[in-house]
């Protein structure tokens, strides 16, 4: 169900989303949701909606990139735009326009190795570098440190956080959990996905698969004698979209 | 307990120490050629560190040693190889969990991170020691050996991720009260990363820290025997959900076995019988039920044990009303 400044709204009250696409697919699940999707505007609920369907758009393009799996000790950067960082992370260079930083890592991500989680933050980006413009982009994120969520922009920050929340839609970061991994390949203790709608979820490494393809990656990298097989955790990151909405002036 | 043994220091870390890792494998070399026994058994000096070790392990490797090495030697000379080839394991290293794996897991751990940042490889393996000691031995002696490389690398601002992952799955309350005295660090750095480690919030001034540390110490105390812990590191969230409470374990005041929930059939009638009512509350009733059931417990188990065979009802109020320290 979804709620504009607390009336109910019908898909029909609702103009302007392309028929067919990403966002009308998320309009519509979040219309037939038990639960309240809840807005005090319309401006809140398309930034949302723009910013799912392009958290799912850039997932596809990353997808296709040619960015490396690596895991942090040996990541790898272009270092015309960033610099590696001692914990296999990767800091903005000064004086780099940071959605030029960004895109070069959809457009060169032969240049570039890293693990899942970078991964879901170099889309996050990508998303909002589209939604915002490079222009108020580069206004708003002037510093962008490339790792595991601790790194993350505060404000940001839902987006690495697993919370639990009724319904989970299109353009959620989701978590494969694999609680038996064998100690010694750390690096598939999990996996973090975006999900993308229709079954369908992208995780780096493991590219665009569905849930079973995914669990059946995890529990090839068990230990012997596992007996818990991986699984996708009851949670999601997502980022505060009102909170973002409301810096594009929406 | 630390078992590595207090020997006097070993020829070839003398050598390395002073004139430095070259002259170290210059001098193994020479030994070699004047006789391989000797060789072996400066390999094998009980007293022989990690970090020397590593050192010496691409002449190992070009003169065929492996078979010939000690145990220990063989057991490290695998894992080294199987880490560096990035190869999928299976727990090929210690296909037997036995304890000659586990010791020198420990000595290359408790050895090697005094070298630790030698070598991005050799740190690799440090790292992957502990993964193993933690995750699958669920060994207790090292962790304050783990916990003080975490914070130290951490001060460096290098790499603690994989070390962090073993901390989150060693599974154990003693890690998780070691991280926490993290908490009153005077640098803020501690301060931040035991926050995460702990899933606990960031706080800024030292007096709420101190208050953070002593509240998080009553709260481990209180729990520590009903942790039931979680599988998700910093690669899955900011702040891992190192643990919850098991709230039926702490109401019954059972302990839970290797921080998993007590399986069904490990409970008498009677304590079914109690539970039964218990998982029909809220939550919040939960919280008050368990928190006054384990404080009684510990003060008056006389009056515990008249406590939890009363009716739900009574037992309640009870606990609303307090009086937890039993008197």
């Amino acid at each position: 169900m979804i709620q504009i400044a607390g009336k109910t709204r019908t898909l029909a009250d609702i103009s302007g989303i392309p028929a067919g696409g990403t966002a009308a697919g998320i309009l519509a699940a979040m219309s037939s949701s038990p639960s309240v999707h809840s807005y005090e505007t319309d401006g809140q609920l398309r930034f949302e909606l723009n910013l799912r369907a392009q958290l799912v758009e850039k997932s596809r393009e990353l997808a296709r990139s040619g960015l490396r799996f690596a895991v942090f000790r040996d990541s790898t950067c272009n270092p015309d735009f960033w610099d590696r960082m001692p914990n296999g992370g990767f800091k903005l260079k000064k004086n780099v326009s940071p959605a030029a930083a960004v895109g070069d890592i959809f457009r060169n991500g032969g240049r570039y190795g890293t693990e899942c989680a970078t991964a879901m933050m170099i889309v996050l980006y990508g998303a909002l570098a589209e939604v915002y413009g490079a222009g108020q982009f580069d206004r708003l994120f002037p510093k962008i440190e490339l790792m595991n969520w601790r790194r993350l922009d505060p404000r940001l920050q839902g987006f690495g956080e697993l919370e639990k929340y009724p319904d989970y839609l299109p353009g959620d970061r989701r978590y494969f959990a694999n609680p038996d991994v064998d100690p010694l390949v750390p690096m598939w203790q999990g996996e973090n996905v975006v999900q993308l709608g229709g079954g369908l979820y992208y995780g780096h490494g493991v590219g665009i698969n569905r849930a079973e393809a995914i669990i059946r990656n995890l529990n090839g990298n068990r230990s012997p004698g596992a007996d818990e097989p991986a699984y996708l955790m009851d949670g999601a990151g997502r980022p505060d979209f009102k909170k973002l909405s409301a810096l594009s002036g929406q | 307990m630390n078992r590595i043994n207090h020997q006097p220091a070993a020829v070839l870390d003398g050598i390395r120490k002073t004139r430095g890792a070259q002259a170290c494998r210059e001098f193994f070399e020479q030994s070699e050629k004047n006789g391989r026994a000797a060789a072996i058994k400066l390999a094998d000096d009980g007293a022989l560190s990690f970090g020397t070790f590593f050192t010496i392990l691409p002449d190992l490797q070009r003169l065929q040693m492996q078979a010939e090495l000690s145990e220990r030697g063989r057991t490290a000379f695998r894992l080294c190889e199987t880490i560096l080839s990035g190869a999928k394991t299976g727990m090929g290293i210690c296909p037997e969990m036995n304890g000659g794996c586990q010791d020198t897991l420990l000595w290359i751990f408790l050895t090697g991170m005094l070298d630790d940042g030698m070598d991005g490889d050799f740190d690799r393996i440090i790292d992957a020691s502990a993964a193993v000691l933690a995750k699958t031995y669920h060994d207790e002696s090292f962790l304050p050996a783990l916990v003080s490389l975490i914070f130290r690398r951490n001060r460096r601002g290098s790499y603690v991720h994989d070390l962090a992952w073993a901390f989150l799955q060693s599974h154990s309350p003693k890690a998780l009260k070691l991280a926490a005295d993290y908490l009153n660090s005077e640098d803020g750095r501690d301060a931040e990363l035991a926050e995460d480690l702990l899933h606990l919030p960031h706080v800024e001034n030292r007096q709420a820290r101190r208050e953070q540390h002593a509240g998080y110490l009553k709260w481990l105390e209180e729990n520590g025997p009903y942790l039931l812990f979680g599988c998700a590191g910093f690669n899955a969230t900011a702040r891992p959900h190192v643990c919850d409470v098991d709230l039926a374990a702490k109401y019954l005041c059972r302990a839970v076995p290797d921080h998993r929930r007590i399986p069904k059939d490990g409970l008498s009638e009677a304590e079914k019988s109690v539970l039964e009512g218990f998982a029909k509350i809220r939550g919040e009733e939960q919280e008050t039920l368990a928190h006054f059931s384990s404080q009684i417990h510990r003060r008056n188990p006389v009056r515990w044990r008249r406590w939890i065979r009363s009716p739900l009802d009574a037992q309640l109020k009870a606990a609303k009303k307090g009086g937890g320290d039993g008197r």
